[in-house]
Parts: C-alpha cells; sequence; structure tokens
C-alpha cells in the first residue's frame, strides 16, 4: 500500500474503515490531520485515529464505539450525542470540546484534558482515572 | 395466617401487596427469596422487601414509590424505568443492576453498593447517597446527579 495524504485519508476512513485501520497499522508514524472535517453520524466503530489531529472535527452522532483515540487531539470538537462506549480516549486533548449527551460508558478518560468541555447529560464509568479527568469539565 | 413459601408469597405480592406486608409482619424472621422472578410492571408500592434476596429479579417498570428495599440483595436486579420515588435502599446491594432510566428521586440509598450499575437517565435528584459505593458505575451527568453523588464513594 502506497502512503497516502490527508484527503485520501478521508476518503478512506469514510468509505473502508478496515482497510483505513490496515493502513494506520502500516503507516504507524504518519500524523494524521482531519481538522475541521465533518463526520456527522459517520460510523467509526473500531476506528484507529489515535495520535490524529481532529479539532474543530464535527463528530455529532458518530459511531465511535470501541475507537482508539488516544493522544488525540479534538480540541474545539463537536461529540455531542456520540457513541464513545469502550473507547479509548487515554491522554486526549478535548478542551473546549462538546459531549453533551455523549455516551461514555467504559470509556477510558486517564490522563485527558477536559477543560471547559461540555459534559452535560453525558453518561460516564465512574472510575478512578474518568472522575479525576473529568474535574475541569463543565458538568 | 399460614406459613407460605416463596412461589406462594410471589402471588401473593403480585395480588395484595397490602397482605405480603401483613405476612412479613407476622413472619419477621421468614427470609424472602424470589430470585430471578418477574415482577415488571408489578404495582409494588410501599412493599416491604427488606432484607429480601431478589437476585436477578426483573422489576422493570414496577411501581415501587416508598418501598422498604433496606438491605435487600438486587445484584444484577433489572430495574429499567422503575418508579422508587422515596424507596429504602439503605446498605442495600445493587451491584451489576440495571437501572437505566430508574426513578430514584428522594430515594435512601445511604451505604448501598451500586459497584458497576448502570445507571444511565436515571435520576438521583435528592437521593441520599451517603457513603454508597459507585465504583465502575454508570451515570448520566447533570447538576441534580452530580449534587447526589457528591457525598458517594467513587
Amino acid at each position: 500500500m502506497k502512503q497516502l495524504n490527508n484527503k485520501e485519508l478521508l476518503e478512506l476512513i469514510k468509505t473502508n474503515l478496515k482497510e483505513f485501520n490496515k493502513y494506520r497499522r502500516q503507516f504507524l508514524g504518519q500524523k494524521i490531520n482531519f481538522q475541521d472535517q465533518h463526520f456527522v453520524g459517520t460510523y467509526l466503530r473500531g476506528a484507529n485515529i489515535g495520535l490524529a489531529n481532529l479539532s474543530d472535527a464535527d463528530l455529532t452522532v458518530a459511531n465511535l464505539l470501541g475507537a482508539n483515540l488516544s493522544y488525540t487531539t479534538l480540541v474545539d470538537a463537536n461529540l455531542s450525542f456520540a457513541n464513545l462506549i469502550d473507547a479509548n480516549l487515554r491522554y486526549v486533548n478535548l478542551e473546549k470540546a462538546d459531549l453533551e449527551m455523549a455516551n461514555l460508558r467504559w470509556a477510558n478518560l486517564q490522563g485527558a484534558n477536559l477543560k471547559g468541555a461540555n459534559l452535560r447529560g453525558a453518561t460516564i464509568t465512574l472510575t478512578t482515572e474518568n472522575v479525576e479527568a473529568i474535574k475541569g469539565a463543565i458538568l | 395466617m399460614n406459613q407460605l413459601n416463596n412461589k406462594q408469597l410471589l402471588e401473593l405480592i403480585k395480588n395484595d401487596v397490602e397482605g405480603f406486608n401483613a405476612y412479613r409482619s407476622e413472619y419477621t424472621d421468614q427470609e424472602i427469596d424470589f430470585e430471578n422472578a418477574n415482577l415488571y410492571k408489578a404495582n409494588l408500592e410501599g412493599v416491604n422487601l427488606s432484607g429480601a434476596y431478589l437476585k436477578g429479579v426483573n422489576l422493570s417498570l414496577a411501581y415501587l414509590k416508598r418501598a422498604n428495599l433496606e438491605e435487600a440483595y438486587l445484584r444484577g436486579a433489572y430495574l429499567r424505568d422503575a418508579y422508587l420515588r422515596g424507596a429504602n435502599l439503605e446498605n442495600a446491594n445493587l451491584e451489576e443492576a440495571y437501572l437505566r432510566g430508574t426513578y430514584l428521586r428522594g430515594a435512601n440509598l445511604k451505604w448501598a453498593d451500586l459497584a458497576g450499575a448502570y445507571l444511565k437517565g436515571a435520576n438521583l435528584q435528592e437521593a441520599n447517597l451517603e457513603k454508597a459505593y459507585l465504583g465502575e458505575a454508570t451515570i448520566t451527568l447533570n447538576k441534580e446527579n452530580i449534587k447526589a453523588i457528591k457525598t458517594a464513594i467513587l
């Protein structure tokens, strides 16, 4: 598989998630930039978007069940009503992100930055790490 | 009143809560075992199920206003959308219980064990959760619920 640019990767993640994850395994060090992109209602179950830049992205109602978002930048992103059940959100930057009504059951928020993030109506699992992470959020 | 077995008591509770409570007042030492019983949509207002063994019981949509469930064993019980306003659940075991949309406003959950319980959409407004254990429980974050869990152990 040849190396793809951000535009091509955006097309790939929306049309063939399995291939996208395969690509990421092959090009481990590539920095992905999906800043300001539109993923409303997109099926991203199990997607590997760790370390990517998704600042200002619109992920409203997106299905991110079990997705890997560790170390991802999601500053000002819209994740309202998103399904983040069992997602890996370790060390994610969610500063000022909108997570209203999002489902974070069993999501791991260890070390996440939620400063100024909106968590009103969101559902979370009360682990020690998650409780610590949500301290700076708007509840 | 003759002594009844658990099967007979299950029939009694479904049809006559007052009679069931009167029975419990008479046979105070009898242990109640309704494990995995189906009490879906049952009208159990003011029922006395204190200390009862209710593991896996289905109480979804049951009406349990002011019910006494003190020290009841409700591990893995289904209480989806059940109405428990003002119920007494002090020291009850609710580990892994399914409490989605359950109305617990003003309920007493002091010292209750809610480890791993699923409380999405549950209403905990004015509930007493003093020293209740909520480790790995899943809850919906809103002002009322956050206020209620402040005295709980996470």
